[in-house]
């Protein structure tokens, strides 16, 4: 997956996600990252190479996590 | 009248109530104060009404953190924290920084130093800090991450924090 398409599936589904319309794409990378299908529940966590996008604007930030792999999105993490 | 021995002993029983009782105060619970505070008596000395006896104290100083993975005990994260005399100013260059560093720490042959530089934690007590990435088959592991502090002066290390995972790639 490029970066584009991995920016443009979060761009799809920006709202159900939850990322305000304030927020812009500051910095796009892709990586290894930690995943747990519920964080809340014990048990051993995995790692899966995914984008992540990071918003931000004057007031917060949110950070997407998209599988390169199946653009599942992974993680949605965020200041508010 | 109680002996010099019985005055320094009473002196540090009482020191270590009245600090136990900050502590408990502060939220912290423990058996084991000494780990969190040290006393030592001086000889007692003769003043117009009886005897006073000095005490020092050094207070609690570093914290170690480890995590453990619940179910197979294997080590996640560690940090010791330290920040130590004496006052200082002076920096170090990277060089001396990173040689410095190997001497006391593995590196592990999967990090990649990402930044080097110096901060001031208070009033002339300068710190050098190196702070590395962990690169995996070309990508960053998000999260992992080896951070050592050192003295410019001294070149000792007086902060170090790692989390460097064990991964389980899907």
């Amino acid at each position: 997956m490029t970066e584009a398409q991995a920016l443009e599936i979060v761009k799809e589904r920006r709202k159900e996600i939850g990322i305000d319309p304030e927020m812009r794409v500051s910095s796009a990378e892709k990586a290894i990252v930690e995943y747990k299908k519920d964080p809340d529940e014990p048990g051993p966590a995995e790692d899966r190479v995914a984008w992540i996008i990071e918003f931000s604007c004057a007031w917060g930030y949110a950070v997407v996590h998209v599988e390169d792999r199946t653009g599942e999105i992974l993680t949605v993490k965020g200041s508010a | 009248m109680s002996t010099p021995e019985e005055m320094k002993s009473s002196a540090i029983e009482r020191v270590t109530e009245v600090l136990s009782r900050r502590l408990r105060q502060g939220g912290r619970s423990t058996g084991q104060p000494d780990l969190y505070f040290q006393c030592e008596a001086d000889e007692p000395q003769a003043y117009p009404g009886g005897f006073q006896v000095r005490i020092h104290t050094w207070r609690h100083w570093s914290d170690a953190r480890v995590a453990f993975d619940a179910d197979t005990g294997e080590v996640m994260a560690y940090s010791i924290l330290r920040y130590a005399d004496p006052l200082n100013d002076e920096e170090m260059t990277r060089e001396e920084a990173l040689a410095a560093a190997s001497e006391a720490i593995q590196v592990p042959d999967d990090a990649v130093l990402k930044t080097f530089y110096h901060f001031e934690y208070g009033k002339n007590r300068k710190l050098a800090r190196l702070e590395w990435k962990r690169i995996y088959q070309g990508l960053r592991v998000d999260g992992d991450t080896l951070r050592v502090t050192l003295h410019p002066k001294t070149h000792r290390i007086v902060e170090y924090f790692r989390k460097w995972r064990k991964l389980n790639l899907k």
